[in-house]
This record gives C-alpha cells, sequence and structure tokens, in this order.
C-alpha cells in the first residue's frame, strides 16, 4: 500500500485539538451510559413502566386470591 | 422478511452487471479512533488491486447517498457491532435505496455473525450477512457479483432465500496467520489526544476466556480455525513504524480483545515486543494503552512494558463482589483485581476500567459491596468511579441463560432482563436517572478519566511540561471528593429505597453538584493546558525527542 504524505495540521487546529476532549471507545459493555434516553422521557416512561408493574402484580394478586378460594 | 421482500432482493442482484471496470466497494460505519475491522476488510480490497473507500454512517443517509452515486460501488459493506446501532443503520441503508442505489448491501460485524436470522428478519434492506472474519468472504463474494454469477454458495455468508428463510453457507475458517493480512488502511484524518496524532492497532485477534456477557469468544469459537491468533512483533512494530512515519503517530491504542500476555509464552511474546520498541526508539517518542484482564497484571512485566511506552491499561473488572464475578465468569477474583490497581497505581501507569454495578445476581447488598470495592480502588480519586449495568447482547451466554430462566426483557436493540429482586429493577431506572450528570460521555466521572488520561498522556510525552505534579494533585483531589459522594449516594440511595424512601434519587440536586464539578474541572484543566500550549505544541510538531521520556510520579 502507498504510504501518504504526512499529515499538515495549522497551528490554530492544533491549539484547538490540545484543549478538545478525549473521546475515549470503551468496553462494549460500558456502552449502557450512551443508551440513556432524555431525562424528560425516562421519567414518562418510567412512569408507564411503573403503571404497568402495578397493573401486572395487581392482576396477579387478584387470581392469586381467586386461587386460594377455589382452593378452600 | 417476507417474501416478496426476498424476491426483490433476487432481483436486485441480478441488476448487478459483470464489469470490467475496476470493483468499487464501499465500507460504511463508525470511523471513531479508526475502525479497525473497515480498515483490514480496505486492506484487502486494495491488495486485490480495487478500490475501497471508507464512509462514517453518521454522515447519514442524503449525504453517503450524493456520494456513493458518482463512485456506483459494485458492494456497500456495514460494519455493525452493537445492535443498538441497528435502526440507524437500517435507516441509512432505507434512504440509499430510495436514493437508487443499487449496490448488494452486506453487513458484518459480532451481532450479525452470531444473530444472522434475527437481523434479516429485520433488515430486509440487507442483501448478506458477512459472519466472522470477513476479509476472505467479501473479496469472493465481490468476484462473484463482478462476474455475474451466484454468489449463495460462498462460504461465510448468510442471507434470506427466496421462500423467506434465512439461511448460512458453511462458516469460513478464521484468518490462520494475521501477518498473511496487509496493514489496514487508514482514514486520512486522525484522531488527537491533547494534539498528538492517535491511532488503534492490533497485536492478536480472539480471547481464551468466556466470559458470561461478551460475545467475543462466541464469535471466534462459532468458525472453525484457532480461537486466538497473535502477530509477530516484528510486524506489529514495522506498522507502528510505518504509523510514526505517515501520521505522525505518537499515541498508539491496542484495541486486542485481551492483550496477548497471559503464561510464558505471552512473556516471550512481550519481551521481544518490547525490546523491538526500545531499538526502533519509538519508546523514547510513542506511548501505547492496552487492554488486558486484571490477573496479567505485575510488577516485573508491566514495570518493563511502563518503560518501553506503555501509559494506560484498561482491564474488565466488572465486579468487586465473587457472586457478580462468578455469574459473569470472569475467572477472576476480588483480591486479584485489587492486587492489578495496587500494581499500576505503584508503577505510576495510568488505568481505566470496566465496571457492572448491576449484573443479573444484583441484590440490594451487591450493590452496596461494589460500593465499596470502588471505594477501595478509586477512594484516592487516582481515577474516577464509573459503572454501569450488564446488557445481554446478541450472542452472549448470558443472554441465553436468562431466557431459558424467563428473566430476558426489552426488545431487539435494547435488550434488557429482571432482577432477582423485582425492586431493583426500579432502584436501577431511578438511580440511572438521578447519575446520569455522572455517569454519561460527557459526564462528570468520564471527564475526570479522561482528564487524568490526558495528563499522564502530557507527562510521557512532553516532559518540559510545567506544572504537572500540582495539576495531578488537584486533580486527585477533586476526582477523590467526586467519586465518595458518588458512592456515598449508590450506598443511601439503595439503603433508603429498601426503605421505601426515594429522596436520596431526587435527579437536581445531583444535577447542581455535577455541573458545579465539571465547571472546577474544566477550570483546572484549561489552566492548565493553557499553560503548557507552546510546550505541547513544540513537542508536538517538533522533530521526535531525542531524550528517554520521563517517566510520571508514582501515584
Amino acid at each position: 500500500m502507498a504510504t501518504p504524505p504526512k499529515l499538515q495540521i495549522s497551528e490554530a487546529a492544533l491549539r484547538e485539538s490540545i484543549l478538545d476532549r478525549i473521546r475515549w471507545i470503551f468496553d462494549p459493555v460500558d456502552l449502557d451510559h450512551i443508551l440513556q434516553i432524555d431525562k424528560g422521557l425516562a421519567k414518562e416512561v418510567l412512569a408507564q413502566r411503573l403503571d404497568a408493574h402495578s397493573a401486572i402484580t395487581r392482576a396477579i394478586s387478584e387470581s392469586s386470591a381467586k386461587t386460594a378460594k377455589l382452593l378452600r | 422478511m417476507d417474501r416478496a421482500g426476498a424476491n426483490r432482493s433476487a432481483v436486485r442482484d441480478l441488476r448487478v452487471k459483470p464489469s470490467a471496470e475496476k470493483v468499487e466497494i464501499a465500507l460504511v460505519g463508525y470511523q471513531d479512533q479508526g475502525n479497525l475491522g473497515l480498515g483490514y476488510l480496505a486492506a484487502v480490497v486494495e491488495r486485490r488491486g480495487w478500490n475501497a473507500t471508507l464512509y462514517d454512517i453518521r454522515d447519514g443517509g442524503d449525504a453517503l447517498a450524493r456520494r456513493l452515486k458518482s463512485r456506483k460501488p459494485l458492494i456497500v459493506g456495514f460494519s455493525l457491532i452493537f445492535q443498538f446501532f441497528l435502526p440507524q443503520y437500517r435507516e441509512v441503508a432505507r434512504e440509499l435505496r430510495a436514493a437508487g442505489i443499487k449496490a448488494h448491501f452486506t453487513i458484518g460485524g459480532h451481532y450479525p455473525s452470531l444473530c444472522h436470522e434475527e437481523l434479516l428478519a429485520n433488515f430486509p434492506e440487507i442483501d448478506s450477512v458477512v459472519r466472522y472474519e470477513g476479509e476472505e468472504t467479501l473479496i469472493e463474494l465481490a468476484e462473484r457479483l463482478r462476474d455475474g454469477r451466484d454468489w449463495r454458495d460462498v462460504a461465510g455468508l448468510a442471507y434470506t432465500a427466496a421462500d423467506g428463510d434465512a439461511v448460512a453457507t458453511d462458516a469460513r475458517a478464521l484468518v490462520p496467520d494475521l501477518d498473511d493480512l496487509p496493514f489496514p488502511k487508514r482514514p486520512d484524518e486522525v484522531e488527537r489526544i491533547v494534539g498528538y496524532p492517535t491511532l488503534p492497532v492490533l497485536a492478536s485477534r480472539g480471547c481464551v476466556r468466556r466470559c458470561s456477557f461478551c460475545s467475543i469468544h462466541t464469535f471466534y469459537r462459532t468458525a472453525p480455525g484457532k480461537v486466538v491468533r497473535v502477530r509477530k512483533p516484528e510486524k506489529v512494530v514495522e506498522e507502528m513504524l510505518e504509523l510514526r512515519e505517515t501520521h505522525d503517530v505518537r499515541v498508539f491504542l491496542f484495541q486486542d480483545d485481551d492483550f496477548p500476555l497471559w503464561g510464558k509464552k505471552g512473556r516471550r511474546w512481550a519481551d521481544d515486543l518490547m525490546a523491538r520498541l526500545h531499538s526502533t526508539g519509538l519508546a523514547r517518542d510513542t506511548i501505547f494503552k492496552i487492554s488486558c484482564r486484571a490477573e496479567y497484571v505485575e510488577d516485573d512485566l508491566f514495570g518493563a512494558l511502563s518503560e518501553a511506552g506503555l501509559f494506560l491499561v484498561y482491564m474488565g473488572l466488572e465486579s468487586g463482589v465473587e457472586g457478580g464475578l462468578d455469574v459473569l465468569f470472569k475467572q477472576t477474583s476480588v483480591e486479584q483485581n485489587i492486587r492489578a490497581v495496587a500494581t499500576l497505581k505503584r508503577l505510576g501507569i495510568a488505568w481505566n476500567y470496566g465496571f457492572m454495578l448491576f449484573d443479573p445476581s444484583s441484590t440490594f447488598e451487591s450493590i452496596r459491596g461494589n460500593a465499596a470495592f470502588l471505594r477501595e480502588i478509586v477512594g484516592d480519586g487516582s481515577t474516577a468511579a464509573v459503572f454501569s449495568r450488564m446488557l445481554p447482547y446478541g450472542g452472549t451466554p448470558i443472554r441465553d441463560t436468562l431466557a431459558r430462566e424467563g428473566r430476558l426483557r426489552g426488545d431487539l436493540t435494547h435488550p434488557d432482563y429482571d432482577f432477582l429482586d423485582p425492586r431493583i429493577n426500579d432502584y436501577h431506572r431511578l438511580l440511572t436517572i438521578a447519575v446520569r450528570p455522572w455517569i454519561h460521555n460527557r459526564g462528570l466521572s468520564y471527564s475526570l478519566a479522561n482528564s487524568v488520561d490526558e495528563l499522564e498522556t502530557i507527562a510521557r510525552l512532553a516532559p518540559a511540561a510545567s506544572g504537572c505534579d500540582g495539576y495531578r494533585s488537584a486533580l486527585r483531589l477533586l476526582a477523590a471528593e467526586c467519586n465518595e459522594r458518588l458512592l456515598h449516594l449508590v450506598e443511601s440511595s439503595s439503603l433508603a429505597f429498601e426503605r421505601g424512601d426515594l429522596a436520596p434519587l431526587e435527579p437536581q440536586p445531583i444535577a447542581d453538584y455535577c455541573k458545579a464539578n465539571l465547571a472546577k474541572l474544566d477550570g483546572l484543566r484549561r489552566e492548565f493546558l493553557t499553560r503548557n500550549m507552546d510546550t505541547l505544541i513544540s513537542s508536538i510538531t517538533g522533530a521526535p525527542v531525542a531524550h528517554p521520556v520521563m517517566m510520571p510520579q508514582a501515584h
């Protein structure tokens, strides 16, 4: 493969790059932090999930009560 | 994929006409730090005498379509590693098709290789999947397409048949000798760390371990051939010298699945590598980062590696409790993790780590145990406290286990699971929202960790920089304080949550705290970098330094 010429960078761009923050690529398993959704949206989703969780728990509880009644 | 979709795909392939023109292959993926996977593919394409062009998926479908229209590629190859990027890739592929790009669309990477049926069913724009290592498969696929021949018996592929079923051809053997591959093609522009050109390199492929949360070993074990292959040290150093010459690279990031340091053989390999780094002068004016397992870290070897330029070690510590390490099948102990960190601190080598505060075995007690472990290793502020939750990615043993246990949740792109204690599901969600100002890629913890890494880069490459010790002390103080606050939050909020008290997880005070400390960090960092700006520019642009690289003071 032909070797490209050395890369050139202006001093202004270099100064800027020195102040830029690193963007490390973390281990795949550490990517959870970039998957988080908007904070407001997350709250809405959480509320809906908790509602759903509560409905499921209620349904299980009701059916358990019915089962218990049948067994008696 | 429906039947009609499969037929459309078949028709599209027939439209690829044989051509005597030079074959053009477009390779699309994330290009952070130079995408080594695509770089190797591009290099084998160019060795064949064809053209390969690298594109960043983030440029979007419109921009890519405009560029591809003029180049008329025979194949557009997508590199997809993580399944949560699937919707983005599909959108780009859809836009390319809508713009009239008729090339054969193929895709490779861990997720497509291991879950090809799932991928093909959810990505109808794709004509084929290149499974496992793709260098030879891509070339053979391109030859068939160029000649207008049927490609459906090429080894290493998967595709959707006319009846709608996914078909996988025989798996192709892994590349037996990595040194047979050409050096990967590099992007025209390189990333920089505090101004120093930085590129990734690879010394090996594969991992002998079988961590339950990781798909790397499944990827390499499912295909025939030797799982772990290590390059010859002379070839690694030859490539580093070339990159030093062509791209002025001063910081090398070894992206091995597991840097090959295991056992006597690994030690001999490392000795050979280090001798060559010294004899070629690379040890004097370049530095490198590796990722490895905690149990490899010991004084003699890492002391020698540090002298050869090792400045940063990433370790997947993953858990600070034995139960967590067992579930993750890390095959290490908490004691080994602690010992590795202590050794790196003693040697003055910077370190990062992966850590999963939450895993499928989590209890409130194990969460607090993990927080105590983190306090033990980062309580001194040597780096930042970071953590995540284990996610059950496609192709991992733990995903299968969770599915068997009926605990797998989420969807294709965002796999998830239920904790055994259902209260932890809710606690995890609330904690994730609360600590977001800390734990995300521009958050307080990652900014602190990155600042430490930047400082150690400067301390190694620009020994004339002034105020390193003072800045290191200030960073350490700040990190120690912020770490303690974060870990206290985890401990106190988990205890409070068990009592039904959500007050410690109120996000606003946490956001205010992080904002104030990020501002403090930015001030410290900018002051240090500005003071040393001229020294850094001289170090980056000047001739290679003639004096040995100074070692930073031990942490």
